[in-house]
This record gives structure tokens, sequence and C-alpha cells, in this order.
């Protein structure tokens, strides 16, 4: 294969650095925040860890099988299983961290194409659908600075996290210094506000991260939270309490960066961060789960792409002028056909779609199988010719086509015959 | 002010938190047909908003009458469901008349425009939940623009989806309805853990 | 040739069953058993309504559809299937004294979902009562069986039981949900088209050797 053009998906990385690098960096700045869950919760953190590696890697390995494809040796999968515990409590049981993996690979990653191609985070997926099944489980916080036990049942001591006593309405009963160290009941990676930033920023000095995304989110959403604070302290009070309690500043690095699901260009991630602040905020206050972020993180996660194609419009017309394209729903194939047309000695066949044909009555009924079989169907037929002929004989030519095409349909056409 | 205040709560509540697609899960294979087409989208949200508005209307006094009956599981969908088709009635001919190029347009997707069952949950979640007048008129808005809304979005996201290397047993319908079921999920960190009993 | 055209009529209905699922493949009536098909007991439910909404209605389009003028037909449809609940209404009675309140408003949604409003406005109208009678048996088979597996699927892993009893501890209790309905629809259509496909292939092959031979 030629060296020079090669079809890569989304990490895309040019210089020494390859994506495995990048997932290295992430790892190693993944391990100072799991030596502070174990110092905080024992040997138990570390085991939590090692089985979302475990499962995470395992579930890839087995749809890999399923499918019939390459078992890839790539890092993501184990990124996915170290981040799904931190988000968690150190209480949780192993199960709910394999269902919590499961969901990520399985319904996330696998469906949608594998490694490059997931349109959802797969950590926020898994741990927001863990969230939905067990919140007594997953919301349940122990206090930190116990050992707790490694196997069978949780006899810690259980604590209210800031978070939830915020969604109360009262003020948490911590300082703020305790809630910077982590020592304060929470999700078992996302409460050390010191080590987590400590291991962003040097992602972010590494550049596996770029530096717009958190930055981009982080300060609007800190701006909302001083402005609209739930309870009655002084707001650099309460955005101390409301931003170093919950998941987003453990996200901001970890998952809202994640390079395939964040827009590519630089305006794009900057629009991403200001959008996902606003909607963590708006779950924050007004959902009805805990950590809020994650589904504000699936939400953005819709629109990222969007976020690209607009900026890639803004920069087109900054750079050469002309109107703003349409960017909703685009479709390139149908551009393609059209430059195809236009060329002279390349006649494009269109098979008639089943709007233009007699029987409107299909419309419905076939629907879902255009959903499903539109790549093959709808695909144009190509043919060559040197020759300069009427415009009669290629009516006649496509007439040909559409009546050598229609037996092999068999539903289309018993439906027409039926009209 | 305090019945302006109650719909636009009710509408906003039908919109993001009882979306008629993502939390109801009802009308889907409209969606997947306008998420197709989406010029179309207006045209029929705004159809299914007039049709949802003026059959919870009608239907509203009829439905004191027959609250506490016994059969009310049966009695009441059958009733509004007849409430639906005096207004289908009605607005075949209202557009029949007045819109004859938007007649045309329709064609003969204009019955089952009317008769789905985006138009008939909207019209029976607000009577189920015993809304009064201005809620059931404002969760109807609120319902068929949220169907809009989750048109566009799920439209947009199967545009999307045409870029990703899905595996082979997956295209089609599965990707859409896994797209589908994680943005429902998504969703639901704004209802909460409210499982069905 | 009637015997013919019989065999070919019971053929493409019965394909409705497996591999063009109303459900699976052609993405019909989704949002109902995605919300509202949680237990066995409900899947059986749903089936029911599904099967006496469907068929009569599809067999009065194709006897009487093209009498009625255009403005009437979708109403008379829609208020045929309406009059088709009341019998579902005292079967489903039958299964249980909860199952209104579980299943909800859903049951009664089919009587206006696609099969029964657009289907038999489109086609049903202009085939034969016989094969709309086929057709119809075939695609309520068809969503009976979606309905029934993903009722039982969802129960056992949301509730630890099935018809009601139970008799283990719910080991993943989201999975009554609608948007993991949504997700486990999604999952057995690819389990259809794989299947599909690989008998396509077959069948191929099979074709292929009896050309060559």
């Amino acid at each position: 294969m030629n060296e020079s053009l090669m079809f890569q998906n989304a990490p895309h990385v040019r210089q020494s650095e390859s994506v495995r690098t990048m997932m290295t960096d992430v790892i190693i700045a993944l391990v100072p925040i799991y030596v502070m869950a174990f110092f905080y919760y024992g040997p138990r953190a570390l085991l939590l860890g090692l089985s979302g590696i475990l499962f995470c890697v395992v579930f890839s390995a087995i749809g890999a099988l399923v499918l019939h494809e390459k078992i890839s040796f790539d890092l993501t999968p184990a990124i996915t299983g170290l981040v799904i515990p931190l988000l968690m409590p150190a209480t949780v049981d192993y199960f709910v961290i394999a269902a919590a993996c499961a969901v990520a690979i399985f319904v996330v990653k696998l469906p949608f194409g594998g490694t490059g191609n997931n349109l959802f985070n797969p950590a926020a997926v898994g741990f927001a659908s863990a969230a939905i099944c067990w919140p007594a489980k997953v919301f349940s916080y122990p206090a930190p600075l116990q050992t707790l036990e490694i196997f069978g049942e949780n006899t810690a001591a259980m604590a209210q996290s800031p978070a939830y006593s915020l969604a109360l309405g009262a003020v948490p009963e911590y300082e703020v210094l305790d809630m910077l160290l982590g020592s304060v009941p929470g999700p078992m990676g996302a409460t050390n506000i010191f080590v987590v930033a400590t291991c962003g920023i040097f992602l972010m000095v590494r550049k596996t991260v770029n530096w717009i995304t958190p930055v981009s989110f982080l300060l609007p959403y800190s701006l909302l939270l001083a402005l609209f604070p739930r309870i009655e302290a002084s707001s650099f009070d309460s955005l101390c309490y409301e931003l170093f309690s919950g998941i987003a500043i453990f996200g901001a690095f970890f998952m809202l960066s994640e390079p395939v699901t964040s827009p590519k260009r630089d305006f794009g991630k900057f629009m991403a961060g200001i959008t996902s602040a606003v909607a963590a905020f708006l779950f924050r206050y007004f959902g009805e789960l805990e950590m809020g972020f994650a589904y504000a993180l699936i939400i953005m996660n819709v629109f990222s792409p969007l976020f690209d194609e607009i900026c890639e419009e803004i920069l087109h017309v900054l750079r050469r002028g002309g109107k703003l394209k349409k960017v909703f729903f685009e479709k390139k194939p149908k551009e393609k056909t059209e430059k195809e047309e236009k060329l002279p000695f390349v006649r494009v066949l269109k098979k008639k779609k089943a709007e233009e044909a007699p029987a409107e009555a299909v419309e419905e009924n076939t629907e879902a199988e255009e959903l499903s079989e539109e790549e093959i169907t709808e695909e144009p037929v190509i043919e060559v010719s040197f020759d300069e002929t009427s415009e009669e004989e290629i009516s006649e030519e496509e007439n040909e086509e559409q009546e050598e095409k229609e037996p092999s349909e068999d539903e289309k056409t018993e439906e027409e015959a039926a009209v | 002010m305090n019945y302006i205040f109650q719909f636009l709560t009710m509408m906003l509540t039908a919109v993001f938190i009882e979306n008629i697609i993502f939390t109801r899960a009802l009308g889907t294979s409209w969606m997947f047909y306008l998420a197709k087409r989406p010029k179309e989208i207006a045209r029929y949200t705004l159809l299914l908003m007039a049709v949802i508005t003026l059959s919870g209307v009608i239907g509203y006094p009829i439905r004191g009458l027959i609250y506490d009956s016994e059969y009310r599981h049966i009695v009441i969908p059958m009733m509004y469901i007849g409430v639906m088709a005096v207004v289908y009635i009605g607005v075949y001919f209202f557009i029949k008349k007045f819109l004859p190029g938007e007649f045309e347009h329709f064609g003969m997707n204009l019955g089952a425009a009317v008769f789905n069952c985006a138009a008939l949950g909207g019209i029976l979640i607000p009577s189920g939940e015993r809304l009064d007048l201005i809620s059931t008129i404002g969760y109807g808005i609120g319902m068929s623009l949220g169907f809009g809304f989750a048109v566009v979005i799920v439209g947009y996201g199967l545009s999307r989806i045409e870029y990703c290397r899905v595996p082979k047993p997956f295209k089609g319908v599965p990707i859409a309805l896994i797209y589908l079921g994680l943005l429902s999920l998504a969703f639901y960190g704004l209802v909460g853990h409210q499982l069905p009993t | 040739m009637n015997q013919l055209k019989e065999k070919f009529g019971i053929k493409d209905s019965l394909a409705y069953i497996f591999f063009k699922n109303p459900v699976l493949v052609l993405g019909l009536v989704i949002g109902q058993l995605a919300a509202g098909d949680t237990t066995l007991q409900n899947g059986a439910a749903l089936s029911v309504t599904y099967f006496l909404v469907t068929v009569p209605v599809l067999v009065f389009a194709s006897v009487f559809g093209k009498k009625l003028p255009q403005w009437l037909r979708v109403v008379c449809y829609a208020l045929v299937s309406t009059v088709m609940l009341v019998p579902a209404y005292f079967i489903c009675g039958s299964f249980s004294a909860t199952i209104f309140d579980s299943l909800g408003i859903y049951p009664v949604l089919l009587a206006v979902s696609t099969v029964p409003i657009v289907y038999s406005s489109k086609i049903a109208e202009n085939s034969e009562p016989l094969s709309a009678l086929m057709n119809g048996i075939g695609i309520s088979l068809g969503f009976a069986l979606t309905a029934i597996i993903l009722g039982a699927a969802r129960e056992f892993f949301g509730s630890g039981g099935l018809w009601g009893f139970k008799f283990a501890d719910a080991v993943y209790p989201a999975v009554r949900l609608p948007f993991w309905g949504f997700i486990l629809l999604g999952f057995m259509a690819a389990i259809v088209n794989l299947i599909s496909e690989a008998v396509k292939k077959s069948e191929e092959t099979k074709n292929s050797e009896e050309g060559n031979a």
C-alpha cells in the first residue's frame, strides 16, 4: 500500500507519536489517581481498576471473534476499563463494573465499528447505564481513609457525598481544602481535585489533550455555577463546593477531551466545550441523578460532528468569502453523483427511487428496507461510453436497466404490480 | 400569569423530560420516515400539533363524564379515537379547501399523519394524568415540538452513522435502534431512576 | 395454477414471520415494544391485541376499501381496529388483574399503528381478501414472535421471573426501561440480519452449484 496516502480513523497523529503513545500517556496519567484511591480505600480500589481493564479487553476480544474481525491490541478498551471504576464509589460490586464495561464495549463501541468510529464516549455511557440501573449502589459512597474488604459484603461506614447535600440545598459539612485533597466521600477517582488536575495538566503538556477543551468547558461551567448558587453561601464558596464535588473536573480531562468523540477543529472544540458546560449545568440543577455530567457528555457527543461542520463553514466563509451552505443533513454520496453527471463521458443511470415510482403506496412499507438496503440498492450504476448517443437512447437504456433490476427486488415489484 | 407559567412548565416538561420519542417511545415509525426527509419535518410537526390540540380540547369535556367508568382503560381511548376521526375529517376538508397545495403534498399520507401513535399518545398521556385544560394544551404542544426536536436529532445522527464503519449485520435498522436507545439513555439522566413497576 | 398461487401467497406471508419481520426488519411498531413489552404477560397481551386489530382491518380494507370515498377510508380502518380492541381488552384482562396498569396506553396505541392504518390503505386495498388475510396473519405472527422473546428476556433479566412468577433476584433491573428496549431490539435485528445473510449465501451457493451441474 502507498505510504503517502493512508486512511486512518479519528485520533489523527502526525510526528513521532502514535495512537499507542497517546493512549499510554492517558494510562500513565490515570495511575496516580489510582494510587490516591489505594491510599484512601485500600487494595479494593486497585482490584476494581484491574477488573475494569480485564472486562473491557476480554469483551472487545469476544466482540471481534463474533464479528470475524482481527483482534486488535489497541489500548482504548483498557482506558475505558480504567475510567469507569474511577467514576464509581470504591464499595461498588464487581458485577456493576462488568455490566458497565459490557455496555461500553458491546453497545457503544462494537456496533458503530470499534475504535475510531464510536459516536459516544464508551466510559460515559457505561457509567450512565449502570447509574440508572443501580442508583443505590453507584451513588452511595464510603467514608474515605478506611480499608475496604476486597470481596464479600460491604461493611464500611457510608457517608453522604457533598454533591448529594448540595442537591438537597444544604451546605456540605466539609472544608474546601479537604475537597481539594479528596478526603471526602465521593467517586473514588474524581474527588482528589489536586491529583486529577495535575494529571490533566501533564496530559495537556504532553499534548495528548488539547488545552482548549478542558478550559473552554471548565471556565463557563464555573461561571454558571458561581452565578446561580443553590445554597445559602457566598458565590465563591458555592462555586468551590459545586465544582469540587462531582465528576466534572475528572471528566473534562479524561472523557470530554477524548479524541474520537470530540470535534477535530480547535474552534469546534471551543464550541463543544461551552455547549457541554451549559448542558452539564442544566443536568446538574434539573436532572434527577447526581452525576449529570455523564449524560450531558452523551448529549454533547451527538452534536460534536455538527460543531466541526459549522466551524468548517465559518472558516470557509472567513477565508474565501461566499455564502453559508446548509450544514444540516448534508450527504456526500448525492454530491458525488451530481458531479459525475456533469462529466461528458460518464453517464449515470440512476435507479428509480421508491418516491418517484407510480406506487406511492410502497413508501411507508419499504421505508425500513430502504434504511437497510440503501447502500446496496441506491448505488448509481455508472456506465462509461466514448461515443455520443442521443438522449432517447439513454432513456431506453434506463428503462432496460430498470426492467432488468426489478425482478431482483421481489417485494417492490409485487406491490407495484398490485397497484 | 399563573396560567402562562403553568402552560410553559407543562410544555418544557413535555419537550425535554417526557419527550415523546426518547422517554415515551411513541411514533417511532413516523420518526424514521421523517428523519430522511428533513424538509417535511416542520409540516408534519405542525399537523401533529393541530391534531393533538384540537382533539385534546374537544375530548376534554367528554373525558370528565366517563373517567370513573369501570372500563376506563378501553372507553377513554375509544372515545379519543372517535374524536380524532372527527378532527381528521375536519382537517381533511379544511386543507382541501384552503390549502390545496399542501393537500397535494400530503397526498395519501394525510390519514396516516393524523392517525398515528404519536398523536394518540399525545392525547392519552395528559388524560391519564388527569391534567386540566391548560396543561393538556401545553402538554400537547410540547409533545409535538418534542417530536420535531427528536426527529431532527435522530435524522442528524443517522446521517452521521453513514460515515462510521458499521459491521455488516448492524447496518440499517439495528444501528438506528441502538443509536435511538443511547440517546434515550441520555435523556433518562433528566428523568432519574423511575423504574416502571 | 390456483394452488400454486395460494402456495406463493402463503410463502410470502410466512416471510413476514422472520425474513421480513415487521418489527426487526421493516422497523414498524418499535415504540410499543420498547416501552410496553417489559414482561412475558405484556408480550402475550400485545401480541393478542395486535392479531385482533391487524387481521380484521386488512380483510376489511381488501373487501370494502375501494367502495368507500377517499376521505372516509382511514377513518373506517381506525374505527374497525378500535372496535376490535374490545375483545382484545377482555382476553388480555383474563391474563392478570394488573395487566392494564403495567401496560399503560401501549396496547391501545396498536390500533393506530402503521400496519392497520398505512398498510391497509396502501396495499391491502389492492389485494384479494385471502392474501390480505394471510398477510395479516403472517405480520401478526412475526410481531408475536418478537414480542414474546423480548418480553420473556426482559422479565427474566429485569425482575427474575416469568409470567408473573418470581424465582430469582433481578439481574439487571434497568432492562425494563424503554431505552434498553430499543437497544435489545437493535441487537435482535442484527441477529436476524446475520441469519438471513447466512441463508442467502447458502442459497446462492446451492443455486450456483445447480447451475454448474
